[in-house]
């Protein structure tokens, strides 16, 4: 009897240990078998945006690197502005000698090359909505943007248009000057365009209903979903996966041929505003203010810092660490095969990122 | 049928259980019988039986250890995050989970020879020290809390072959039963998360070994081991422990 009270007291006391819970957490993370950092990601086409008509050397280095080559097939060049009068620039002989020259070396490694228009003035701001409706609506401001565009684009594969912060009522007017230009270039060239990333209809963004993306679907050979600066209004990451997913499925209910797009570049927060930052000022300022870098839900890495005049800062960047995890979970059940990834911002990102992701790619 | 009798058993009053006859058909069906039937299974349902007949009810008490080599993808709930809505959907999960707890049981034995369990119900947590594990919901990124997995067990009927020499006996079973394991975690929304409960069920089958030793004539103390030939995957986990039996 007193043996089977002792059995009976071992069991009870196992029992109780496995209701009151006798597993403690580690204190570490890791990756699930998809996103760990060895697991194949899932096979997309890559794109990457340069914000300007030049190439530094780091850029050129990152592109002439295995690791590019694997992941990015296509570069848009974000270079070409429109004028007041509609010219498309830049004109001077030297300058588009030079854009010959750096899509000739692109291309040579390999990468079909996009020049990018971007609707900003001289000193480089970007027009405001209402001016740039203005020159939408204007069929002799198009003509003339047709008209310098084409010579424009000699050297290149492809043009990109991203339109930003249009309000509504210039619907109309983006899909007529759209379609105009994809009469004007196709198929001779490829013609893409910038859209916002709505997640809901009618649209959740300013301005989003400023794009007709079904009509505008059957003009491009590619829509790009800017689904970046997730964290507009306060500290938080540059996008959240998931979100992103959501307006990338929404658009591809209109357009087949979509791009999810993701940062490579970080973004600082203060109280003056925001600005975006490179993934080695991230560091060195972490660095500098002797702070850790934490990982956020998203597992991008932040941290909080003061900066001059005591005010207080908050960073979020994105590493090859958290860029890996978000391309693995859009797995293709989540977005079909044919969603690519528009890379957006070479020359920010953590320099180990296109090694490692050409490293798990198929 | 013989009518029950109340004993002394072990220091506590038992109602212990009848010798059961197999009786023709429409002897059965008399009320009499009906009313002698229903406190006798009542009795055979909730006690230890000392019958001296064929027909024995046995149950068990088991602390033990619960393995399952892999885990499943974990179904979460539609959840609203400060992002989105993600639907419900899998959560990959695929670590390993070991867990500690109890299981109790009950059948009956025939003949002294086979085994028939007929219900058993086990509960486990998580024991040791597990990394958090990041992983993805509809695109979003996931975690999971490998130390909060908890897993519940049904066993249901199945069928086993027992055999005694002298104060050892040794058994083997084929069993059916269900599973349901629950996994805390949270989904990322931007730069805040929301909490989730994400859970699997699965049909079970296993083969329950045991070799026991008689402390007494109705108390056995047994080692259990169960390989689950089918939980969330073939060969994909098993359950072991110290089990305590009343019955012949």
């Amino acid at each position: 009897m007193m043996k089977t009270r002792r059995l009976m007291m071992v069991a009870c006391a196992l029992a109780m240990g496995s209701v009151l819970g006798c597993s403690t957490s580690s204190g570490e993370d890791v990756d699930s078998v998809a996103l760990r950092a060895d697991a194949q990601l899932p096979a997309r086409s890559g794109t990457v945006l340069i914000d300007g008509c030049v190439i530094d050397t780091w850029q050129r280095a990152t592109l002439a690197g295995p690791g590019a080559k694997r992941v990015l097939q296509e570069v848009i060049l974000l270079c070409l502005v429109p004028r007041l009068d509609g010219t498309i620039g830049p004109r001077d002989p030297s300058a588009r000698q030079h854009l010959a020259a750096v899509v000739a070396d692109l291309k040579q490694d390999g990468y079909r090359v996009h020049f990018g228009v971007a609707f900003t003035d001289e000193s480089g701001q970007r027009y405001d909505g209402a001016q740039t409706r203005s020159f939408l609506a204007d069929p002799r401001w198009r003509t003339q943007f047709k008209d310098t565009l084409l010579p424009a684009l000699a050297p290149a594969d492809g043009v990109e248009l991203d339109l930003q912060g249009l309000p509504d009522d210039a619907r109309q007017s983006v899909t007529a000057f759209v379609t105009e230009i994809s009469q004007a270039v196709r198929p001779g060239k490829r013609l893409g365009v910038f859209v916002p990333p709505s997640v809901s209809l009618p649209s959740d963004l300013p301005g989003g209903e400023a794009f007709a993306r079904a009509q505008l679907g059957t003009q491009v050979d590619r829509m790009r979903i800017m689904t970046l600066d997730f964290s507009d209004l306060g500290p938080g990451p540059t996008i959240d996966p998931g979100w992103a997913v959501d307006a990338v499925r929404l658009a591809r209910g209109d357009a087949p041929a979509v791009d999810i797009a993701y940062p490579l570049y970080g973004t600082d927060f203060g109280p003056r505003g925001r600005r975006s930052v490179t993934y080695y000022e991230a560091q060195a300022v972490a660095s500098i203010a002797r702070v850790p870098i934490e990982r956020g839900p998203t597992t991008a890495p932040f941290f909080r810092y003061i900066a001059f005049g005591g005010e207080p800062h908050e960073m979020w960047f994105d590493d090859a660490d958290s860029t890996g995890r978000a391309l693995a979970a859009w797995n293709h059940e989540v977005l079909p095969p044919d969603v690519g990834v528009l890379f957006y911002g070479l020359g920010a990102e953590d320099p180990s990122l296109f090694e490692r992701l050409g490293a798990r790619m198929p | 049928m013989r009518d029950a009798t109340i004993l002394h058993f072990c220091g506590r009053i038992a109602i212990v259980g009848p010798t059961i006859e197999v009786r023709s058909g429409h002897d059965l069906g008399s009320a009499r019988d009906y009313l002698f039937a229903v406190p006798i299974a009542v009795a055979i349902v909730c006690c230890p039986t000392s019958a001296r007949a064929d027909i024995d009810f046995q149950v068990s008490a088991t602390a033990g250890v619960s393995w399952l080599r892999s885990m499943p993808s974990l179904k979460n709930p539609s959840t609203t995050t400060a992002a989105r809505v993600v639907p419900e959907g899998k959560i990959p999960f695929g670590t390993s989970f070991t867990g500690v707890g109890a299981m109790f049981d009950m059948g009956i034995s025939t003949d002294d020879r086979w085994t028939i369990p007929l219900l058993g119900f086990g509960g486990y947590g998580a024991v040791g020290s597990y990394d958090g594990l990041v992983t993805s919901a509809d695109g979003s990124i996931a975690r999971l809390r490998p130390w909060s997995t908890y897993e519940i067990d049904i066993l249901l009927p199945g069928l086993g072959y027992r055999m005694k020499r002298r104060r050892f006996m040794f058994s083997a079973t084929l069993r059916t039963g269900f599973a349901y394991v629950a996994t805390g975690g949270s989904i990322a929304g931007g730069e805040s998360y929301v909490p989730i409960t994400a859970t699997a069920t699965t049909a079970i089958f296993q083969a329950e070994v045991e070799a026991c030793r008689r402390l007494d004539p109705l108390t056995r103390v047994c080692l259990h081991v169960a390989p689950r030939i089918y939980e969330f995957g073939f060969l994909n986990g098993a359950t072991f422990g110290l089990r305590v039996e009343w019955g012949r």
